[in-house]
């Protein structure tokens, strides 16, 4: 599960013992504290909340009577109010005299009266006015708070918490109307009912909206089916409502809210109440998910509040107006290959760079030096550059920029359209010089170049000249700024070689966004994808998306892999119906997408798994040593019990030829990954020199001319769910031999291109013939010596290869020759696959029981396993069957039955 | 959870804040007359204490926003600024040309808010008086 919105390092709970006056802090389970002795407070890093019985009972008098007293004034306020407004409208009405009853009206009634009547309902206004916008206007806010240091948490572990440093608040002033209007009707001086109070919440129609966004089956008809109810929630004495109040205020401060409100009463009692945490883990949840819900409304609450202008509590950055563009030049020639990125992130909803602030302050503060200000940012792809550079419109177009990047524009260039705009009246060079003139008399234009290595292979069709060469000046000469974009891959292999070019632009790393960051981003694009697809979008969905993405679709990077997986999901959702999209909605769509089963699994997927051994030992004979350590660990990958950063397995087969190394590998990709194809074998024994390594790894020459190799990793790109098959290990060349002591270990390869592949859904299996002779004597000298030809095999291995690569292997296993038993079941399975073959012309084989045992006893010879018997049939079966086709003597319908005369020299 | 001697000194000492509201103590206004003065002196505190010093701190941000959008001060800072920087005797021309024009304009809507947000403010403080005394002589209008 993802870590999100935890609350470490933000809030401390303790309470007081008024008895022995002593403080002792809260950190797990949550206490309800009923005696009046023990009293719950909350520190924040600047901040000590305080809660009384007291405070609670002045909340609810207080409460009681302004509302009684409020009620009566309004309504009094309303009965007076109209009948003056009315007679207002009709005096002045009156006194235009255009309608003989209104002038009727005017003469009999005196001015006076009009006027009284008048201003009394001008006095009802202001009453309601006060009445209405009272708590609107001067809302109690919480204050802000931040982290609590690492230093001041050891200091309050060690020595105590020093109160002083402290300002002192009372937890009650900051609950908001709609929680106080909750609470105080189940408040009394006998208690506080608990379940009645929670049945209350679950009517309010925002946490109806929590609920269902967290995927919960949660609402009064389900409460009995809980074991949520009056006695697993009962009522508590008066003093336990301090501690509702605090748990409450913990959750308004750790969501940012502004207040208390109703919500922070739920999230309260959901992770107080024993039976609220049980149902919460019952439904795979928590209460980060939940609280991450309410984090998120309050943030779209936040985001609406601040697009005014007006709104105080946000702050105002002044953006140029309407004559903003007068003081700057015109880009008449650039604007033809380029597009204005603040105007376009203008039309959008989207908050962009969410996770990268330090990376924004990094690159504002390099565009906005006075030399050298170009900046290059440096990532995979997918992390999020492009967001970069559009939070940075965003920042612009809001005004939060610092004053030198003030009413810029950022234009990204199309170097495409560039190359195509040039013809034999302008050349590249010439719109080049144009739109860099046009740039420098601009003054308020930054340059954005995506993909920026692509200049270095681009060409003026004319001069030859690269457009990394006509471009270089005007980078070196840093009249206005140039901002890159570029993956490490290419930077390596373009920018590191060129001096001139590196030293021309400020690099900025831009690394992987961290779970929880990506969290946002996905819960910023919940509205957009609910209103394009129609479908609603729990939390649980994102946090599916998240995970699943980081496991299983390993090309690209958070936040464009999650952000990627969750579009393909609600697409897929769409096509299939579906009205609500759930985390296993995602998992299915991944598994469509990878062709890995990452969904739960199935009943009868349930059955095919713990049937599995037997099918696989159905094929392959006399190895249930080896069948059920690979079973073992395939069983361990499906229900996700496995480490996650490994292969599947990591298994060394040994022994005898013929004995099933190979075969078994087969049967797994036919039984478990689906297919006899889902293979990817490699024959060690082509891999003797160095430079085979290019045919695992690649070449670093990206160039698109002529034919490039498929190696290892392409294959295992394309089909991430399959067997790997790496036969005669022993023979690989040394350095191969290291590359797979990170594979076995970290799951892992990356190519010369920098590109790190995903082996983690795969099983390797390799081979090796070490030892392959001692056992063959073994056999042939006396069957009973095998354990100790055994060991001898292990040894030799042991010789053969590093010790750091066979400790690498989930299990070494030496496969047994087999035994006559063995051979006839072996021979039984070739009968019935040639049989099938021979059916499908409609031809049946039959033979009698004794015929497998002849064979086998014919065929076998010591040491060489299945592969006599296999060519024996071959030889004297197949060969005889085809001759007999051939000869018209079978044709379909056709009968033949294997005779012992076809078996005998 | 162990409890734990800690420094608790300065609790009694610490500064608190609180609304108006919530620290009253309303069981002591046990009357109609009593709840009465008091919601009055909290109406006063709102009306001529708290919105003024709200509305003061709009007005600023009013201006501000206005001051912005309209380009005022940005057109009056860049007033000899060629038109879109073209460095010509064409380009000054346009641009102070557009200047001269526009900025009395501007100047004036600029103003209208000015003036206009003050005359607010001060009805705002005017009304409630002006309601009640008004009230109270109209009867003795004839």
């Amino acid at each position: 599960m993802i870590q999100v919105g935890d609350r470490n390092n933000r809030t401390i709970l303790g309470y007081h013992d008024k008895g022995v006056n002593q403080y002792a802090l809260i950190s797990a389970q949550l206490p309800i504290l009923v005696e009046e002795n023990y009293s719950p407070f909350l520190i924040t890093d600047k901040h000590h909340y305080s809660i009384s019985t007291k405070d609670i009972t002045t909340l609810v008098n207080n409460y009681k009577a302004l509302n009684i007293f409020n009620s009566a004034k309004n309504k009094a306020a309303q009965i007076f109010i109209l009948p003056g407004l009315l007679v207002s409208i009709a005096y002045m009405l009156s006194n235009l005299r255009f309608n003989q009853l209104l002038n009727l009206f005017s003469d009999t009634f005196s001015t006076s009266l009009l006027s009284f009547f008048f201003w009394v309902s001008v006095v009802c206004v202001i009453v309601l006015w006060h009445d209405y916008f009272r708590t609107k206007t001067h809302p109690v806010k919480l204050p802000q708070s931040g982290k609590i240091d690492q230093k001041t948490t050891t200091v309050i572990q060690n020595t105590g918490i020093e109160f002083a440093r402290y300002k002192l608040l009372k937890a009650v002033h900051y609950l908001d109307e709609a929680s106080q209007k909750l609470l105080v009707p189940y408040i009394s001086t006998q208690g506080v009912q608990t379940f009645e109070l929670f049945k209350e919440l679950l009517l309010y129609e925002n946490i109806q909206e929590i609920i269902k966004r967290a995927d919960l089956d949660l609402n009064l008809e389900s409460l009995s089916r809980h074991e949520i109810n009056q006695q697993t929630m009962p009522e508590y004495p008066l003093p336990s409502v301090r501690s509702v109040i605090i748990y409450s205020l913990e959750e308004a401060i750790l969501t940012n809210s502004p207040n208390i409100q109703p919500r922070h009463v739920f999230l309260a009692y959901m992770k107080t109440f024993p039976a609220l945490q049980k149902y919460v883990s019952k439904q795979n949840s928590s209460i980060e998910l939940l609280r991450e819900i309410v984090w998120n409304e309050i943030e779209e609450e936040r985001k609406t509040r601040e697009a005014n202008y007006f709104d105080l509590s946000a702050p105002f950055y002044p953006k140029g107006g309407i004559a903003r563009q007068w003081v700057y030049g015109y880009t008449f020639v650039l604007n033809k290959f380029s597009k204005d990125i603040t105007q376009e992130v203008m039309q959008e909803r989207v908050k962009y760079g969410i996770g990268h602030a330090r990376e924004i302050d990094e690159l504002l503060s390099v565009l906005g030096k006075l030399s050298k200000n170009n900046a290059l940012l440096v990532g995979e792809p997918g992390v999020g550059k492009s967001s970069i550079i559009k939070g940075i419109a965003q920042r612009i177009n809001s005004g939060d920029t610092p004053l030198q990047i003030n009413g810029k524009r950022i234009i990204q260039l199309d170097l495409n359209g560039l190359i195509a705009m040039s013809n034999s009246e302008k050349s590249v060079e010439t719109l080049v010089q144009q739109s860099m003139n046009e740039l420098e008399k601009a003054g308020n234009v930054i340059l954005y170049i995506d993909e920026i290595q692509e200049i270095v292979p681009a060409k003026a069709e004319e001069s030859g000249h690269s457009l990394a060469g006509i471009l270089l000046p005007y980078i070196l000469e840093g009249k206005f700024p140039i901002v890159g974009s570029i993956n490490y891959a290419d930077y390596k292999k373009y920018f590191y070689s060129s001096e001139s070019l590196r030293s021309s632009f400020e690099n900025i790393e831009i690394s992987e966004l961290p779970p929880a960051d990506t969290l946002r981003i996905l819960e910023t694009k919940i509205k957009d994808l609910e209103r394009n697809y129609g479908i609603y979008v729990t939390f649980p969905s994102l946090t599916a998306a998240i995970e699943l993405s980081q496991r299983y679709v390993t090309n690209r990077k958070l936040p464009d892999s999650a952000v990627n997986t969750i579009e393909s999901a609600v697409s897929w959702a769409q096509s299939q119906g579906l009205k609500k999209l759930t985390n296993s909605d995602v998992a299915k769509s991944v598994a469509l997408q990878t062709n890995i089963p990452v969904e739960n699994i199935t009943a009868e997927e349930a059955t095919t798994l713990i049937d599995l051994e037997n099918r696989i030992k159905e094929k392959v004979i006399g190895q249930d040593e080896a069948v059920n350590a690979v079973v073992e660990s395939l069983k361990r990958a499906r229900t996700d019990i496995r480490d996650p950063s490994k292969p599947i397995g990591v298994f060394l087969f040994m022994g005898p030829t013929g004995t099933g190394k190979t075969y078994l590998s087969k049967v797994i990709a036919e039984e478990f990954f689906g297919g006899d194809e889902k293979i990817i074998r490699l024959d060690l024994s082509e891999y003797q020199e160095v430079n085979s390594v290019s045919k695992i790894l690649g070449t670093t020459n990206t160039s698109n001319s002529g034919q490039t190799e498929v190696t290892l990793l392409d294959k295992v790109k394309a089909t991430p769910y399959t067997v790997v098959l790496l036969d005669e290990i022993e023979k690989a060349n040394p350095q191969i031999l290291d590359l797979f002591l990170q594979l076995f270990d970290e799951g892992r390869l990356t190519s010369n291109t920098g590109e790190a592949v995903n082996f983690t859904n795969t099983i390797i299996i390799a081979t090796s013939n070490i030892g392959s002779l001692k056992l063959l004597q073994a056999l042939e000298r006396d069957h009973t010596m095998w354990d100790e030809a055994k060991q001898n095999a292990l040894l030799e291995l042991r010789g053969a290869l590093r010790p750091e690569l066979l400790n690498r292997f989930d299990k070494i296993i030496v496969f047994s020759p087999h035994n006559i038993n063995n051979l006839v079941k072996i021979t039984k399975l070739l009968l019935n696959k040639l049989a099938e073959r021979i059916g499908k012309r409609g031809i049946s084989l039959e033979w009698d029981e004794s015929i497998p045992m002849l064979i086998a006893d014919k065929a076998q010879e010591p040491g060489m396993g299945a592969r006599p018997i296999q060519r024996f049939i071959q030889d004297r079966i197949e060969s005889k069957v085809s001759d007999e086709i051939i000869r018209n003597k079978l044709t379909s319908g056709s009968q033949v039955i294997i005779r012992e005369s076809w078996l005998r020299d | 959870m162990q409890a734990q001697s800690v420094k608790n000194e300065g609790v009694e000492n610490a500064q608190t804040f609180s609304p108006v509201f919530a620290d009253a103590d309303l069981t002591k206004y046990n009357s109609l007359l009593k709840l009465t003065a008091f919601v009055i002196q909290d109406f006063f505190f709102w009306w001529y204490i708290q919105m003024p010093i709200f509305y003061l701190q709009k007005y600023k941000r009013t201006l501000q926003v206005v001051n912005d959008q309209l380009s005022l001060g940005l057109l009056v800072k860049s007033f000899l600024v060629p038109w879109h920087r073209d460095y010509k005797f064409v380009g000054y021309f346009i641009g102070i040309s557009m200047r001269v024009l526009y900025i009395p304009i501007a100047f004036t809507a600029f103003m209208i808010v000015v003036v206009g947000y003050a005359a607010f403010i001060f009805g705002w403080i005017l009304l409630p008086l002006l309601s009640v005394v008004m009230v109270i002589l109209s009867p003795l209008i004839k």
